[in-house]
């Protein structure tokens, strides 16, 4: 297997190819990243946060996959919608939901990525086809489903 | 190894507005497959006009295009998504001072058993001949005026419910407006391409991705050639949507044509070329306002001939649109760096370029990103934009080393539900 990115070479990656968002360090091996991504015309303010695994753990792209949460503006529900009230995220007790950008079960992340290379593009990729659903009904992105669409969420 | 990616700074639509606008464009276009037929009818119209026993056998020089159709800026009509009228001369051999009345009855005797399901009609100026799939062909009969520039001609003006006294003749040269028309707004590689493409995309109609532009295939015509034309087309669309509940005149057509062939040239995005016709228009209606005068606009090719001789009727109407056109081209530059959602922006293109068309093309907008996002073909810039190119190109890496690359994408599938 590749080596896992330490936590120093994801900040510079980052720092790399998306100056717009910033990173603040969390302890010895993890960060988050904020700042705006404008897919379209529409400006979103992400919030990423990552934990680089150690060597010695097992890889599991499930549970070590980045958070990603969008701060603003809050994502808006749609009351009638195939896809659910909010497609392709990952709702939670608490808060708003996180995005889901990837199958863990197709081996299309690992540790071993960059999130410059993965995670933000496929946020990008994700706030356009958002805006797409909520302008057409219609979610063209692609994906699929594990269970029935969620119906968590319900507020519009 | 070559890579798959067209370089935004070949793309006149990287703006988002400029590909919404354009998406909205193509809606209003004439679909590809009336699109073919339009020359096939014309022609079939003329032979029955010159059959044997028509009173106009012998008389016909030629028929020719005229108003949109002849600048290839024809959208849907006034009111609907799915109707258009194309306009035809018929240059007929007759005394150019004829009676008007009996003129335009002739041209109706000869078609009026035009196999057609909606019936052949005739008209104040015209013989409209209506087809089942929504085309009208207005076909005018016009007679050459002899001494004259080219194709200066006579129409005849004949309300049936009105007194001979008020019928008469108009000079025209529709031919020489065209033509210069046609001068002012040339080609523009590029953006033809691109609008084809995406036209093609539309409709379903294959071009292969890397297709170059002169490998388009002959079935799949460059309706639109030029950035003026399309933007002549969204302003004109504009115009009808702002006076869908208008029962008298509105403003024409060729008085917008006309701005348009002054307005083209340079480069310019979309909608920078739609900003730029409205505030021309808007400004020549306020300085003849201000004058206390109605605008005379002119025929380029024949100064004698007014385009706005039955609009504006009075200072108020000229007022009212040039204060539209202002209104739409101030929110038109707000929206250049507005910062507004796919949603928000489908509002304020429906209420003034009208629900089905602009539904349509968030459709085709969102189809087309999303197929990207599938396939992987789009890009990014550094700033979070995503670039969704109309077809791939296949650059070297060579020669794409040389300009701001932006970043690929790699494949990936949303899924959702239960983390833990």
């Amino acid at each position: 297997m590749i080596g896992l990115s330490s936590i120093d070479e994801q900040i510079a990656a980052m720092a790399a190819r998306w100056p717009g968002l910033r990173a603040r360090r969390v302890g010895d091996r993890a960060a988050v990243w904020r700042g705006p991504l404008r897919p379209l015309m529409k400006t979103y303010e992400v919030e990423i946060l990552y934990r680089a695994p150690l060597v010695i753990e097992r890889i599991d792209p499930m549970r070590m996959q980045p958070d990603v949460e969008v701060l603003s503006p809050r994502l808006r529900r749609m009351a009638r919608s195939d896809e659910g009230k909010l497609p392709h995220v990952y709702w939670r007790d608490e808060g708003e939901p996180l995005l889901c950008l990837f199958d863990p079960e197709a081996g299309e992340w690992s540790p071993a990525d960059l999130l410059a290379d993965t995670t933000v593009p496929w946020t990008i990729d994700w706030l356009t086809c958002y805006e797409g659903w909520r302008a057409t009904g219609e979610w063209t992105g692609g994906g699929r489903h594990p269970s029935p669409p969620s119906t968590e969420g319900a507020t519009p | 190894m070559n890579r798959t990616i067209r370089l935004p700074g070949d793309d006149p639509f990287l703006a988002p507005l400029d590909a919404v606008l354009a998406d909205v464009a193509i809606a209003l276009q004439l679909p590809p497959g009336l699109h073919a037929q339009v020359g096939e009818r014309y022609e079939a119209v003329r032979r029955h006009a010159e059959r044997e026993g028509s009173p106009l056998r012998g008389r016909i020089v030629r028929f020719y295009p005229q108003g949109s159709m002849a600048i290839d800026a024809t959208i849907s009509m006034r009111g609907t998504d799915e109707e258009y009228d194309l306009d035809i001369l018929a240059e007929l051999v007759l005394d150019p001072w004829a009676d008007p009345d009996a003129v335009l009855d002739l041209l109706f005797e000869a078609l009026k058993d035009y196999p057609v399901s909606k019936g052949v009609e005739r008209q104040t100026r015209c013989v409209t001949i209506r087809y089942a799939d929504g085309m009208h062909l207005d076909v005018t009969p016009s007679v050459r005026l002899t001494s004259t520039l080219d194709r200066e001609s006579h129409i005849f003006h004949a309300n049936p419910d009105k007194p001979a006294s008020e019928h008469y003749h108009v000079r025209m040269n529709a031919y020489g407006f065209a033509e210069w028309y046609r001068a002012r707004t040339p080609l523009e590689r590029k953006f033809a391409e691109e609008f084809n493409r995406r036209f093609n995309d539309a409709y379903g109609l294959t071009v292969r991705a890397d297709a170059e532009f002169d490998e388009v295939p002959d079935q799949t015509p460059l309706v639109v050639k030029n950035t003026a034309t399309v933007a002549l087309q969204l302003l004109k669309r504009y115009r009808n949507v702002a006076y869908a509940d208008a029962t008298g005149r509105i403003p024409p057509s060729i008085m917008l044509s006309c701005f348009a062939g002054y307005a083209a040239g340079g480069a310019s995005t979309l909608s920078d070329m739609v900003i730029r016709q409205a505030r021309m228009v808007a400004s020549e209606l306020q300085r003849a306002g201000a004058n206390g005068t109605r605008i005379a606009v002119t025929n380029p090719a024949l100064p004698t001939e007014c385009f706005t001789d039955r609009w504006p009727e009075n200072l108020a109407q000229q007022q009212d649109f040039a204060g539209k056109l202002t209104k739409l081209a101030d929110e038109l530059a707000w929206l250049q760096t507005a910062d507004i959602s796919q949603e928000e922006l489908a509002e304020w293109l429906q209420a003034r370029f009208g629900k089905r068309a602009v539904e349509r093309s968030m459709k085709q907008l969102n189809q087309r990103l999303g197929r990207a996002v599938r396939d992987a073909s789009q890009s990014y810039t550094p700033k979070g934009g995503v670039y969704v190119p109309s077809a791939p190109k296949l650059v070297g890496i060579g020669a794409a080393s040389a300009v701001a690359m932006p970043a690929m994408a790699r494949p990936h599938t949303f899924m959702g539900g239960c983390r833990r």
